[in-house]
């Protein structure tokens, strides 16, 4: 049986609607809710983490060591978790310029990725080697699989030694230049900014939001690309139809066993995400269940993949392993369903039917 | 497949049985019946249905699932419903409901985007495929005159195909190349958004030969370019969708000629807000001198004069996205929603309201005669 695959979602939100509710359901506090309960502390977090792998990453250049390439690879296991949670505020700053693309290009089927490493390592480009300049390449080698690649993947146990003063250089030029972005990314979101104003007091002379509803539509299509994204391009392709067709290498970040660290990293984000609204305290009794049982989702199915102790390659041909991957697919596509079916209802907005991207 | 095929002589009982209510206020723009095509959802059932100017059914025929866009053939006898993308079935429908609906053959390898046209002469098919696994569009060929075969393909110069026409000389092709990679392992995800490449790409039918890519300037290599309608003068006009940020509002329609550099045409600030950078459909009306674009995420149509490029107007119709040519300055339009109106730069006029029990109009409507 294959996992699930997870629908698409538009909605419409415009008042001149007949069918939409007269009263807005969301309080007026809704985009600041957003921001400071969660956008604010997680782009804080994503800042702090990369700036502790690009030290990392230095010192590991400077003095090589087993120790240095440890502590390393640790830091970017922190960076994939802020990362994942950070991932779901796929819109404003973090959609601008590429930026997403950029900290994790993302998914990649024909293998461009490991393609355009091996090149770069190969001929030993010295524009890899600054984060200015190692910016102004593909996006394919940028980005947290490039790093991961250099961090696991085959040759990497040179970076312990100091063999490969190159592919040390191109690891600590993309630590900072994943730094980079998450500033720039965290200066977007902070109190101040253009588009903090413009999420949390929308209004009708703002470009980007004019009111609260428009802020709300942000908010489910967040959830609704996030839990899209996580089953078709993450789970789904590496889960396969079963577990004689799973492929665990189609999975992001297999090599160094994050895997499931990210997946669970973007379901507890997403329950951060919602949780910050405060729309369970704020919306009636029936829309507030609405919210409880969607949480209660995010949070099984993020628990589901933290429960998996078999290695990430291992999981997947594991029936226990492929059993728990099931069980998160699946909580994932009830949550993807209340999220099309009952929550877009329950805060006053509508579903499109034509509105599909695509088409 | 359940065929609720009718014989051809209760077609027409039917079709003139809906025209002769019709009367009735009704300031005839045609002088001939004109009959529509178009996708729906009713409850969990898809069909496309064929409707007459005033909206009324005149025969409906089931689809395996959510259908997307026809292609009709010259005279008006036959269309091809295509699945919506990842499509993976094309159905010939006989329009006189004489013959049983033939599902033409699906090549594993490739799957349909939702749109293709009939040849001139009406013995060949061509679609817009995907060939995923090497990442390149292409279009297919079917011969259905004789055995509904895929006979070939040939390629559409860049990735992601959406919808192809036929321009007026009855021999090229027009595709627009959305540019967005795709692959049905991966569903509804982007491969490729910082790496677009949309087109307009030109093919002669005969020989399958690239004759001319149009682009646009680098600036703009998100903005997908989906949806195509010739105007009188026989320029190419494209609606668009931008997959960059919402702090970015390009145009979103264009209009091309051969050999010439591409045109693009705003809307007023607040207008092109509201389309929130999606067209869903893009159609002339009667004359080609009026070009029309549905936002069905905007909930409106907008219009443009085919000759100056001027904006005209807007009407607001929710989630409206089909759009066919109509009279003189006016459309036929339908909406998710259920609902059927006469639009048009000066015109709206209501023949169903929106309604939660009626068939839910899906992306295209098309003129068959």
């Amino acid at each position: 049986m294959r996992i699930l695959h997870v629908a698409t979602l538009i909605v419409g939100l415009f008042s001149s609607s007949p069918v939409l509710a007269d009263e807005p359901l969301i309080g007026p506090d809704f985009g600041r809710n957003i921001a400071d309960g969660f956008a604010i502390p997680v782009t804080t977090e994503f800042s702090a983490a990369t700036e502790n792998l690009a030290a990392s990453g230095t010192a590991l250049c400077t003095t090589p060591s087993p120790q240095a390439l440890n502590s390393m690879r640790e830091s970017f296991a922190d960076v994939v978790t802020t990362w994942g949670e950070l991932s779901v505020l796929r819109f404003g700053p973090l959609t601008s310029e590429n930026r997403y693309e950029r900290l994790f290009f993302w998914p990649d089927p024909r293998g461009v990725i490991l393609r355009q490493v091996q090149e770069v390592l190969a001929e030993q480009e010295s524009t890899a080697t600054s984060a200015d300049t190692l910016a102004e390449k593909s996006i394919a080698v940028q980005g947290m699989p490039a790093l991961e690649y250099l961090l696991w993947g085959s040759g990497a146990e040179q970076l312990a030694t100091g063999d490969d003063a190159f592919r040390c250089n191109y690891a600590a030029a993309a630590a900072e230049n994943l730094h980079g972005l998450a500033v720039e990314i965290e200066d977007r979101w902070r109190e101040g900014s253009d588009f903090h104003a413009a999420f949390t007091e929308p209004g009708p002379d703002r470009e980007l939001y004019r009111d609260n509803r428009e802020v709300a539509n942000e908010f489910v299509k967040a959830l609704a690309t996030t839990l899209q994204f996580t089953m078709n391009a993450e789970l789904g392709p590496a889960a396969g139809e079963s577990l004689e067709t799973a492929a665990p290498r189609r999975a992001p970040l297999w090599r160094s066993d994050l895997t499931f660290q990210l997946l669970a990293a973007h379901l507890n984000g997403l329950d951060r995400l919602v949780a910050a609204t405060q729309l369970e305290d704020t919306l009636g009794l029936n829309a507030a269940t609405v919210v409880s049982t969607l949480r209660f989702d995010l949070q099984s199915a993020r628990d589901a993949l933290l429960s998996i102790e078999t290695p990430v390659e291992a999981a997947f041909y594991d029936a226990a392993g492929w059993e728990k991957l099931r069980y998160a697919g699946l909580t994932i596509g009830y949550a993807n369903t209340t999220v099309h079916d009952m929550l877009t209802g329950a805060i006053g907005l509508v579903m499109g039917f034509n509105a599909l991207d695509g088409d | 497949m359940r065929s609720t095929a009718i014989d051809r002589r209760t077609f027409l009982a039917l079709a003139a049985s809906a025209l002769g209510q019709t009367s009735l206020g009704w300031a005839s723009e045609l002088p001939s019946q004109a009959l529509y095509i178009g996708a729906r959802r009713v409850g969990q059932n898809y069909e496309a249905a064929i409707i007459d100017e005033r909206g009324k059914d005149q025969l409906v025929l089931p689809l395996e699932d959510r259908g997307h866009s026809f292609a009709i053939d010259a005279e008006g006898n036959r269309a091809v419903a295509f699945a919506r993308s990842p499509g993976r079935f094309a159905v010939l429908l006989s329009l006189d409901g004489s013959t049983e609906p033939v599902a033409l053959p699906v090549d594993p390898e490739r799957h349909f985007f939702g749109h293709g046209a009939f040849g001139s002469n009406g013995r060949l098919l061509f679609a817009t495929e995907n060939d995923y696994d090497a990442g390149r569009g292409v279009i297919g060929v079917y011969d259905v005159a004789g055995g509904n075969r895929r006979i070939g393909e040939f390629t559409t110069g860049g990735v992601g195909p959406h919808e192809a026409i036929l321009m007026p000389d009855g021999r090229t092709l027009v595709t627009g190349n959305g540019g967005i990679l795709t692959h049905p392992d991966y569903d509804g995800i982007d491969l490729n958004l910082a790496d677009m490449r949309p087109s307009l790409a030109y093919s002669d039918i005969e020989t399958g030969d690239l004759l001319e890519v149009a682009t646009l300037p680098p600036a703009l290599h998100q903005l997908s370019i989906r949806h195509l309608a010739v105007s009188a003068d026989g320029a190419v006009w494209f609606g668009c969708q931008h997959q960059g940020p919402r702090t970015e509002r390009p145009p979103l329609i264009g209009r091309h000629r051969r050999g010439r550099d591409i045109e693009l045409f705003f809307a007023p600030p607040d207008v092109l807000r509201q389309m929130d950078n999606y067209v869903g459909s893009i159609a002339v009306d009667r004359s080609g001198t009026v070009v029309a674009a549905a936002s069905p995420r905007g909930g409106m149509i907008a219009y443009w004069d085919a000759t100056t490029g001027r904006y005209l107007g807007m009407q607001q119709l929710a989630d409206g996205c089909g759009i066919a040519p109509l009279g003189e300055q006016s459309l036929l339009s339908t909406s998710g929603r259920g609902a059927i109106a006469v639009t048009g730069p000066d015109r709206f006029e209501s023949l169903r309201p929106e309604d939660r029990t009626a068939p839910e109009w899906d992306h295209h409507l098309r003129l068959v005669i």
